[in-house]
């Protein structure tokens, strides 16, 4: 592990439901993301890899353990403080439906931004509003932008309030390949370029690849990790999880 | 609705229970022409004598004759010597109706509290004015009778009538003798009731009486006074009725817009789960029946919601008239099979007319949308606007040409521009979807920031439900701009005629328009200061051209000092006994001109009478106009009706008006108004009336504000996920809120404007037509738009209260997760 953590939980635990019905969804969960680093979170469907995402990010509370954001104990935080953390410090981009209908792309991507009342650092939002390509389409609705236009212009407004950590849920679930490929390489380059802290969940080991280290998450439990991932290691390791079905037998 | 039907069916049982029971089996009555109610009473008290009674009883079958004394116009004082109401206003017209003491067979009153009062000294009266005045048997009160007398009498019991609450008028009884003493002649009386055994027939007994009676004295049957008053009353409550029923119609009008709307929401919510269906098979017949069983279930279940809620709105009508002093007599709310049977059906109509329109948009929806994740486009808005556009212009058409058409009457007219406001109406509703887009973003253009934004996208976003949502708005601030604006003008007009045509410096009336006693005039000329006086006195008759209606009686010298009136034909000299000057437009009415003979029905009889003079209308000074001669002789009372007093040049005003004031002093049922406080007198019964309007079209506010919660409601349910991204990113949950209630606000105002904009144009368009009728002036009060405006926001505000307080708990998970 190099360089100090962006974000972190310990013994992270989230239940959802009651009695029979009750799913342990994160099972003591201790995990680091270092900074400067694009991560990613791979694992089966339902081994709990939005739901560590949502926890680490202050979108969902936890059942049990703590998470720090920086410095700050999210567990600790009410609603208020919460939002205006998420706000400063955490940018976001979802599977799909990442834009106000509403507003313009431009708008879109300084909203946070706007929300805060602060001012968006002018040259900064050009710099990636360049990188993302978007420059032409910035009075453009979201419903005249293309999927793979939508989803850049959800990294460029996570990018733009320069937030400590940018979590991002599936970002290319929903693109052809192509355009997710520009969407992974953007995020890769705010990573290298940047200094950017990028956590992204994905099923995909192609994307996996873009990132610098994959942590692999099995029935709400972190089974194995991987760095300097390519698309082929993380294929093969996926695999394995089909054949071998149980985690429990997997070495951590 | 059901609220409607509820209140006149309530008020037309209590009051039929009220003329049914205690009819007595033939009455004996002067033959005053059977006028409209409302002019009973204005005339010379008529006479029966009691001489007659004896007569009567000898007839076989007769068991009894009651001699009745009952007198309107007798006023009751409270402590400080005001007549009893004139303070709080409303409807009470501070005059009471003295009546014996009758037997119980022709007594619809029985004694509560005390007893019969007996002897000259005693009186008693309804228990609701007793508790109004504060006192109890035993007490003192002080009346004013119609002589002009005040005197002081013992309460000796309280009354009630059998089977009901008060009138909102006051009785007070006394026994036989004592009131013929107090206000009749010796040997007579007002009336004379005439029981007859069970087994006797009322016609055949009323056959033998009346050649025993002499002429202007009528002997009529229970039967036939109780069918009288029925239809009195029917065209009274039937009146009342139809304005009612309007405003209902307001209000299901509104309730259709709304249903609409919350249907189209629905099925654009659910568009993908109907293409599914669609997609696995359900044909569109069973989709489209699928929505309308939903809408049958809920118009029926909202229709017996509305019946109960209808009938809270009854009982909250009863309540403001009670509130207002005019108590129904029966407590009782009547439900009757009609009421709900309309009720229903109405409801179900409008609810399925509303849904087969989304209904049949849902059941064209693709299996293909299915498989989108997109929100169902809105069409093109192009068709609706243009037949929107359409009918604008022909509704803007039919209003231009309504003023030409005020030349052939009025109504015509009036209705010409009820036609063209209706089109316009929906012209204007049908094309708000266009104008949506940009008057949300001027109207949302002073909240900068993000919330603005948004509120601001958000309404643009779905402009047809925008406009369908602020429609209901529309049309209720519409009715009340019209309402406010020709009020306003009314006001102002009235004022400029005070202005213009009264010449007199002081205007004496009495309370409620009562008449007063001719003592009044004298004192006024008494006083020092007081140059001239002029009298005007009121018959009731039937007249060609006015229908039912009040003569004038005035001095020809007199009037014409007192108010300047335009003559344009003969000469208001000319006006002697025998005489009539006409205003020019009942002349034009009846063809008539100067050396025309027209005959007037008076309460004595026809009565001939030759044109002298045509003047134009001033003010309320319209009509037939007599000499005072004259109108004595069609049956005026002593009484007077106004009196106008015009000062000495050199009298100060105020020391004449402080010189006036002590001289009427012994007269509390007579206001000396001078012309400012004229014009305010005026003004309030305007304001009045205008209240009472009012109160009845926020109902229709209040529907529409409910569309707003109800819009608000489901669009927050529809943008879940977009209220969680907002969260996502870092709105905090008063940000959503504010952005919520921010959207209402920009729809209420929306509404409310494009409302008022056709609200006050027709206001003025029906001041124009109506400019022959003395509405000449165009006022706009200012102050109360501008009221309705902020109203309108507040109850827009208040509206997204709820609907922002549902999206600010949404959980961020659900939206972001979702799906
Ligand atoms: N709101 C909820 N209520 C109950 N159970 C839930 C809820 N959300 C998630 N779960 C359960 O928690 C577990 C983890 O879910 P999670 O969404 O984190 O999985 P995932 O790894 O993101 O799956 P996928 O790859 O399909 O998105 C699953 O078993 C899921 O059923
Ligand atoms: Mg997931």
């Amino acid at each position: 592990m190099t360089g100090t953590t962006a974000a972190r939980a310990a013994s992270l635990t989230k239940i959802y439901g009651e009695g029979e019905a009750q799913v342990v969804a994160l099972d003591q969960v201790d995990i680091a993301i270092e900074q400067g680093r694009f991560t990613a979170i791979m694992g089966p469907s339902g081994s709990g890899k939005s739901t560590l995402m949502h926890c680490l990010a202050g979108l969902d509370s936890v059942s049990g353990g703590q998470v720090w954001i920086g410095e700050t104990d999210l567990t600790t935080l009410k609603d208020k403080a919460l939002t205006a953390l998420r706000r400063d410090k955490v940018g976001f981009v979802f599977q799909s439906f990442n834009l106000i209908p509403t507003l313009t792309a431009q708008e879109n991507i300084t909203l946070p931004m706007d929300i805060a009342g602060s001012k968006p650092d002018q040259q900064w939002v050009n710099l990636i509003i360049d990188t993302v390509g978007l420059r032409s389409r910035l009075d453009h609705k979201p419903s005249e932008l293309s999927g793979g236009q939508q989803q850049r212009v959800a990294c460029a407004r996570a990018l733009a309030s320069r937030p400590e950590i940018i979590f991002a849920d599936e970002p290319t679930g929903n693109l052809d390949s192509r355009s997710g490929a520009e969407v992974l390489g953007f995020l890769r380059r705010s990573v290298d370029e940047f200094g950017q802290t990028i956590v992204m969940v994905t099923h995909d080991p192609n994307a996996a690849s873009y990132a610098q280290r994959v942590v692999f998450l099995a029935d709400g439990r972190i089974v194995d990790e991987m760095a300097d991932p390519t698309a082929e290691r993380v294929l093969d390791r996926m695999k394995r999880f089909d054949i071998e079905g149980s985690p429990a037998t997997e070495p951590a | 609705m059901a609220g409607t039907y509820v209140f006149t069916d309530s008020l037309r049982a209590s009051l039929d229970t009220l003329i049914q029971q205690n009819q007595p089996d033939v009455t004996i009555r002067p033959a005053s022409a059977d006028f409209s109610p409302e002019f009973q009473g204005a005339g010379e008290l008529l006479t029966v004598p009691t001489a007659l009674a004896t007569d009567i009883e000898t007839i076989a079958g007769v068991v009894a004759v009651s001699r009745q004394v009952q007198v309107p116009a007798v006023v009751v004082l409270d402590e400080t010597g005001k007549p009893l109401g004139v303070e709080t206003g409303g409807f009470t017209s501070g005059t009471a109706i003295a009546q014996d003491w009758g037997p119980p067979q022709i007594n619809p009153n029985e004694i509560v509290t005390g007893q019969v009062p007996v002897g000259t000294d005693h009186v008693a009266m309804d228990t609701a004015t007793a508790e109004q005045l504060g006192i109890a048997p035993g007490d003192q009160v002080d009346l004013l009778l119609p002589s002009g007398e005040r005197r002081t009498f013992t309460l000796s019991g309280t009354t009630q009538l059998r089977s009901s609450s008060g009138f909102g008028v006051s009785f007070l009884f006394w026994d036989f003798p004592s009131a013929q003493e107090l206000f009749l002649e010796p040997g007579q009386a007002t009336s004379l009731a005439v029981l007859a055994e069970p087994t006797a027939s009322q016609a055949v007994i009323a056959e033998q009486i009346r050649p025993m009676l002499p002429s202007g004295v009528e002997a009529v049957t229970g039967d036939e006074i109780a069918s009288q008053v029925s239809e009195q009353l029917d065209s009274g409550l039937g009146f009342l009725n139809t304005f009612l029923l309007v405003f209902a119609i307001v209000s299901v009008f509104v309730a259709t817009f709304l249903i609409y709307n919350t249907f189209s929401m629905l099925v654009a919510q659910r568009t993908r789960e109907l293409a599914l269906l669609r997609a696995i098979g359900a044909s569109r017949g069973q989709v489209l029946r699928s929505i309308l069983a939903e809408a049958v279930v809920v118009a029926l279940f909202a229709s017996l919601l509305g019946i109960v809620v209808g009938a809270g709105v009854a009982r909250g009508l009863q309540l403001l008239f009670q509130a207002a002093g005019a108590p129904f007599p029966s407590a009782a709310l009547v439900f009757q099979p009609r009421t709900i049977v309309v009720a229903l059906s109405v409801g179900l109509l409008i609810t399925l007319a509303s849904a087969v329109l989304p209904a049949r948009r849902a059941s064209v929806i693709p299996p293909m949308a299915a498989l989108r994740d997109e929100q169902p486009r809105t069409r093109a808005l192009g068709r609706r606007t243009v037949v929107g556009g359409f009918l604008l212009g022909a509704g803007v058409g039919l209003a231009v040409m309504a003023p030409q058409l005020a030349e052939y009457g009025t109504t015509k007219a009036a209705m010409m521009a009820g036609a063209a406001a209706l089109f316009v109406l929906i012209g204007v509703l049908a094309t708000a979807p266009e104008l949506a887009r940009p008057a949300a973003a001027l109207i949302g253009s002073p909240f900068r920031g993000v919330v603005g934004r948004l509120a601001r996208g958000n309404t643009r976003r779905n402009p047809r439900r925008t406009a369908a949502t602020a429609g209901a708005l529309t049309i209720g601030v519409a009715l009340m701009s019209a309402i406010s604006v020709l009020a306003a003008s009314t006001q102002e007009s009235v004022a400029g005629i005070v202005d213009d045509v009264i010449g007199a410096d002081f205007v004496v009336t009495g309370y409620g328009f009562q008449p007063f006693s001719g003592d009044v005039a004298t004192a006024i000329r008494q006083t020092p200061g007081v140059a001239e006086v002029a009298v005007v006195k009121q018959a009731p008759a039937r007249a060609p051209g006015a229908g039912d209606t009040l003569i004038t009686g005035v001095d020809p010298q007199d009037i014409q000092q007192a108010l300047s009136l335009t003559v344009t034909e003969g000469s208001l000299d000319d006006l002697e006994p025998g005489t009539v000057a006409l205003d020019s437009d009942t002349a034009t009415e009846i063809g008539a001109g100067v050396g025309t003979v027209i005959q007037v029905l008076g309460v004595v009889g026809p009565v001939d009478l030759d044109v002298v003079a045509i003047y134009e209308a001033a003010g309320g000074f319209t009509g037939y106009v007599v000499d005072l001669t004259t109108a004595r002789d069609l049956g005026a009372s002593a009484q007077d009706n106004v009196v106008y007093v015009i000062k000495q040049p050199q009298a100060e005003a105020a020391t004449v008006q402080a010189d006036l004031d002590v001289a009427l002093e012994p007269f509390p049922n007579v206001q000396l108004l001078d012309q400012s406080a004229f014009k305010d007198s005026i003004g309030d019964q305007i304001g009045q009336l205008l209240n009472f309007l009012f109160a009845l079209l926020v109902l229709a506010v209040l529907i529409a504000l409910l569309g707003i919660v109800n819009t608000l409601a489901l669009s927050v349910f529809e943008r879940t996920r977009e209220i969680g991204l907002l969260r996502a990113v870092g709105m905090l949950r008063s940000g959503i809120r504010r952005t919520i209630v921010l959207e209402a606000l920009i729809i209420a105002v929306f509404g409310a404007v494009l409302g008022m904009v056709i609200g006050v144009a027709f206001g003025a368009l029906l001041q124009r037509i109506l400019a022959s009728e003395g509405i000449e002036e165009f006022a706009v009060n200012v102050p109360q738009l501008a009221l309705f405006l902020v109203l309108a926001a507040v109850g827009g505000v208040l509206a997204a209260l709820w609907p922002a307080w549902r999206g600010s708990r949404l959980r961020i998970l659900d939206a972001v997760a979702a799906e």
